[in-house]
């Protein structure tokens, strides 16, 4: 792997294509939790990549796993794609509080990864971010309240109301289920 | 099962998606994009870019100073020739060929003295000692092409006054004129040197004129390292309306402190008009003090009981769980810095008034990088949070900058200065994810001119 890098960080399109091929479904699944449109996600990686072989002559296997490192970069410009299309993070937490709750047919046959990624996507986009943040990628409050440019405590809250919603959601779809 | 292991669920279920796209196409469309090796970071470009153009300038105003200097020079000496007896000879101008000097001849009816000399040097310097404000007299060679292989000089002069003159015919070699045998006449007092020596000027140029020659030339290329403190006036702008630092912001600050630094690069005009740029540094300062309420909600579970629970104006009904809040006030100071690096481009206009100059200037400030720096500091003054953003590296039109500024002549080719300047922002210096903000900044500076 080492190789393959120094290979990469020399300019070599064959191994760069090689290298792309090993991480780029791992990488594209963490811009899918950020975004539920598939053409931003593919603009997401996009920039992940351009971003990870103009650094990568950076990157210090003492300091850190590849795929943290790489994650990290993915979850970066994910966050900036969602920044410059002003996605209107806070303003629609305001609209959570009262948000319904629909049940969607597709997702009552099985709990499945697809469903669950998509039951993600069903809740506001600012409660989905911290959500991701700290469960699956494990930031803290404080580093989410850095990246997000917020108050830890609204980090906090945020991560509440986003379990409350998909909890909520499961419950929904149980009782729905078992009717 | 849901409830209890929520995080897990997710995350287990969520690292398990499978997207189904075209990896090769993606390639395709992303192969073209990758920097290749060769490209260079754009901070070391944009750097190294910066720090070539104030070399450039630099080189650039010493060449053009040097080169000034030289030209000068030639034409004073040219103006100053020897002659075998200044009483005699009153106009010596240097010819380059043989064409030239007969074409001089039949116009002017002037004669040609060929005199050799055995001095080694390209220039003979000879200064009249006697009495230091007599012009200095220099002898040149009037072609290099002329010397000999014996290292002889040959010279080759006109006169224009034939009259008074010996009659000597051309060829004849004359004696050498060196210091020795140049007569020096005797004068005591500056208005006797102007009657007696202003007329044996050839271009009859005022007296005050020549003697200033010896004065040290001004230059009219400067260096200013400057140095500047002022307050921004800054105002915030966000489409969101629900960002607890913005309305802090709006509602604490309004004014910050700036300082500013860096050297700059002046070209000067005859005609008072001037065109000066540098690279500065630019820093914003922004202190907050804050609470920060920190939510957190709590959920307890009960297999045995139910309870109601009132919290937040509502009475909710749970059955084998209580949901509940944690409320905790935590004071921070916070402080950012937002650092531009800036290249401005000022024309401007000086009046002399002795020894003051008293100028103004207007120019486009360019923005070559950005960057924001912020820390937070709990009570005890601890650093508690910290981050660093480098904004992406592009040369933007940053703000309108004007200055008026007064300098004076403190030593020979050393002047202070000291200014007001404002500069209007077009852009913010660094532009956060969720507010932008616009800035205007007026300041005062201080620094020193060299003049080359």
């Amino acid at each position: 792997m080492i190789k393959l890098l120094n290979r990469c960080i020399d300019g070599d399109r064959v191994s760069q294509k090689e290298f792309y091929l090993l991480t780029a479904d791992r990488l594209m699944n963490i811009c899918r939790r950020y975004t539920s449109n598939l053409s931003d996600a593919k603009d997401m990686l996009q920039n992940t990549y351009i971003q990870i072989f103009k650094n990568l002559k950076k990157f210090d296997p003492n300091k850190g796993h590849l795929d943290a490192w790489l994650a990290k970069i993915a979850i970066n410009e994910a966050l900036q794609l969602l920044r410059k299309r002003k996605t209107q993070l806070i303003k629609e937490a305001h609209s959570a509080e009262q948000f319904e709750l629909s049940a969607t047919p597709s997702i009552l046959e099985k709990l499945q990864a697809d469903d669950v990624l998509q039951l993600l996507h069903e809740i506001p986009e600012i409660y989905r971010v911290v959500f991701n943040l700290n469960i699956v990628e494990g930031f803290s409050h404080q580093e989410i309240a850095e990246l997000l440019d917020i108050p830890i405590g609204t980090s906090r809250s945020h991560l509440s109301r986003a379990k409350k919603a998909l909890r909520t959601k499961i419950e929904q779809q149980r009782k729905i289920k078992s009717c | 099962m849901l409830d209890d292991h929520l995080e897990d669920y997710f995350k287990e279920n969520l690292e398990n998606v499978h997207t189904s796209w075209d990896k090769e196409a993606f390639w395709d469309d992303l192969e073209p994009m990758l920097p290749t090796k060769k490209k260079r970071r754009p901070i070391i470009w944009f750097w190294t870019g910066g720090i070539a153009a104030v070399l450039l300038l630099t080189g650039l105003a010493f060449c053009l100073l040097n080169t000034k200097e030289t030209t000068s020079s030639n034409l004073e000496i040219a103006k100053n020739q020897a002659v075998d007896n200044p009483k005699d000879v009153l106009n010596v101008t240097p010819i380059t060929d043989n064409k030239t000097a007969s074409k001089q001849n039949k116009n002017t009816n002037q004669k040609t003295i060929s005199t050799t000399t055995k001095n080694t040097n390209d220039e003979i310097k000879s200064t009249v000692s006697q009495n230091n404000r007599i012009p200095k007299i220099n002898l040149i060679p009037d072609n290099p092409s002329l010397l000999n292989a014996e290292n002889k000089l040959i010279k080759n002069y006109t006169i224009a006054d034939e009259e008074t003159i010996e009659e000597t015919p051309i060829t004849e070699v004359q004696e050498t004129p060196t210091l020795e045998n140049i007569p020096i006449k005797k004068v005591s007092t500056p208005a006797l040197l102007a009657t007696e020596i202003s007329p044996l000027l050839t271009n009859e140029e005022p007296l005050n004129k020549i003697i200033s020659i010896s004065k040290p030339k001004k230059s009219n290329i400067s260096i200013l390292p400057l140095f500047g403190v002022g307050s921004v006036n800054r105002t915030l702008n966000s489409t969101n309306t629900d960002n607890e630092l913005l309305d802090l912001r709006n509602n604490q600050e309004t004014t910050l402190a700036a300082f500013n630094f860096g050297v700059h690069v002046r070209k000067d005009w005859n005609n008072g008009l001037f065109l000066q740029s540098g690279i500065e540094l630019s820093t914003i300062h922004e202190r907050l003090n804050y609470t920060q309420t920190d939510i957190e909600a709590v959920t307890i579970q009960s297999d045995t009981a139910s309870f109601y629970q009132s919290f937040a104006g509502a009475t909710l009904y749970r059955k084998g769980e209580i949901e509940a809040q944690s409320v905790t006030n935590t004071h921070y100071e916070r402080h950012n810095q937002f650092q531009s690096l800036n290249i401005p481009i000022l024309v401007g206009y000086q009046r002399h008034m002795g020894r003051f100059n008293i100028g103004l200037a207007i120019g486009p400030v360019i923005n070559i990088h950005r960057k924001f720096r912020g820390f937070a500091y709990n009570d005890t003054k601890q650093v508690v949070a910290a981050a660093q953003i480098e904004l992406d590296q592009q040369l933007q039109l940053n703000s309108i900058d004007a200055l008026a500024n007064i300098d004076y002549s403190l030593y020979k080719n050393i002047h202070v200065t000291a200014g007001v300047r404002y500069q209007y922002g077009l852009n913010s210096p660094v532009t956060n994810t969720t507010i932008t903000q616009q800035y205007k900044v007026g300041s005062a500076f201080v620094g020193l001119r060299f003049s080359l």
